[in-house]
């Protein structure tokens, strides 16, 4: 388990530290409603209302957003 | 069900949903059950950083029993109050965030505050979230008309931490993860319900089981550690096609595991066409998960030979000193399939006709409609059958 969530640890900081931060005018792609986590947030919570009662699991859809840099 | 509603709207009360108001009409239904749920949500921001949030639904439930499971069915109509206010003020990259939430129904009423942290970092490029909640449940039994007998309440506490990383251009990621303590306090370490059911109740008060042959009702631990590892991509694929743009990708994973022993995995792929005004998502979700370590079955139903049920043998804390017995078709091991899909309609085709009166504001509205069908195996099958959903909502900007 803590080899696992080593490993894990040094994905996560490979991923954030690798990347080269995308600019704004980048960002066409990343503004459409598919790319930005939140935009469903409504209806995941639906989904997560439903397959709770169906399901012995829960949660997993806190995604933290980003991406589109509208604000 | 109930809490988890909560959990997850005030989870996130933090993100932008964008200054709108989205009305939504949901639909479920399996062989048990039918419920109806209109809600409205709505989220604006005002110029000095602060956002107000809001939402309420209703469910209206329509059920052969009162619990899946139930040797004799007793046919009821419910209905489920739902609202939530939350307030979050923007300070340079950070946006501070709280919540309430209130859920009500005849023999179940629960509570929900939130506090949330989220902070924009790197121009936009990175997003960590982080948020905790407490809850307070109170629940109780129907015993004819009007008359409820208090069962037991439940205290919980919730954790959740996410990042979301843009990696190029065309590709975001994001991974979450998230922890429940669900039970505690000075009741540590008995069964729910008894002696003292005051701060971790779990079970259905409806719900009985056979244990050595005569109907008992169920019996489950007083405290419950969830948790959950969830990851996601979002990839989006240019064409050189002018109806259709491009295809975005939404691939996913949950790993789930929880001191009760029960270990679920659940990847899920959801494809985003557009062609013009219209966009169709079509989303596929696998699902499997093993059976709570006390979780006792003969011949594909709930059944306890021994008359002191089974004890808990993955539980964290001393629950495992007790023996517990449950019929909860959630409980049991099942492998399941989702298939839904859902088609959505921009208006912002409209935003070009001058003459159009509600031109500019229509232009930002979203009419969706949606339909998925669910089907499962095991003693879930059994309890609830296949399930069919739908959806229809309609976006419109504040």
């Amino acid at each position: 388990m803590m080899r696992a969530m080593r490993l894990l640890a040094v994905c996560l900081l490979a991923t954030v530290l690798g990347c080269a931060p995308v600019r704004p005018y980048e960002r066409e792609y990343l503004s459409l409603r598919p790319m930005r986590p939140e935009a469903e947030k409504t209806e995941d919570h639906f989904r997560a209302h439903w397959q709770g009662s169906r399901e012995g699991s829960a949660g997993g859809f806190g995604a933290a957003g980003g991406g589109c840099g509208c604000n | 069900m109930q809490l988890r509603a909560l959990v997850f709207f005030l989870f996130l009360p933090s993100l932008a949903l964008g200054d709108q108001v989205v009305f939504r009409g949901n639909y479920y239904r399996d062989r048990n059950t039918r419920v109806l749920i209109p809600e409205v949500e709505f989220s604006k921001e005002s110029r000095s950083g602060t956002v107000l949030g809001g939402h309420y639904l209703l469910d209206a439930i329509t059920s052969a029993s009162a619990a899946a499971g139930v040797v004799t069915d007793q046919p009821f109509t419910e209905l489920r109050n739902e609202f939530g206010v939350s307030v979050g003020q923007r300070i340079g990259p950070a946006r501070l965030s709280a919540g309430y939430a209130y859920s009500s129904e005849s023999d179940y009423w629960a509570h929900l505050a939130t506090l949330g942290v989220v902070l924009d970092l790197f121009q936009h490029n990175t997003t960590l979230a982080g948020s905790i909640a407490y809850g307070v449940d109170y629940v109780g039994q129907r015993q004819g008309a009007g008359a409820v007998i208090p069962k037991g309440s439940l205290q919980s506490f919730h954790a959740i931490l996410s990042l979301s990383q843009v990696l190029t251009p065309r590709v975001l990621a994001n991974l979450s993860y998230e922890l429940d303590i669900l039970g505690f306090g000075s009741d540590v370490g008995s069964v729910s319900g008894t002696p003292t059911p005051n701060s971790g109740y779990q079970g259905n008060p409806y719900r009985t089981v056979l244990v050595a042959g005569s109907p008992t009702p169920e019996a489950v631990p007083f405290q419950r550690y969830r948790q959950e590892i969830a990851g996601s991509l979002h990839l989006i694929l240019p064409t050189p096609l002018r109806l259709m743009p491009y295809i975005t990708f939404r691939p996913g994973y949950r790993f789930y595991f929880d001191d009760w022993g029960i270990l679920s995995h659940a990847p899920e792929m959801r494809s985003y066409v557009p062609m013009g005004p219209v966009e169709l998502r079509l989303t596929g979700r696998y699902y499997q998960q093993t059976e709570a370590s006390f979780w006792s079955e003969i011949y594909g139903k709930p059944n306890y030979t021994e008359s002191t049920g089974k004890r808990c043998t993955t539980c964290y804390f001393s629950q495992s000193r007790k023996s517990f017995y449950t019929s909860d078709p959630k409980l049991a091991a099942f492998s399941a399939l989702y298939f839904e899909l859902r088609l959505l309609i921009d208006f912002s085709q409209v935003r070009r006709r001058p003459r159009s009166p509600f031109g500019k504001w229509l232009g930002d509205a979203v009419l969706e409609f949606s339909y998925g069908h669910y089907f499962n195996s095991g003693y879930s099958h059994t309890a609830f059958g296949d399930a069919d959903i739908g959806g229809l909502a309609v976006t419109l900007p504040l």
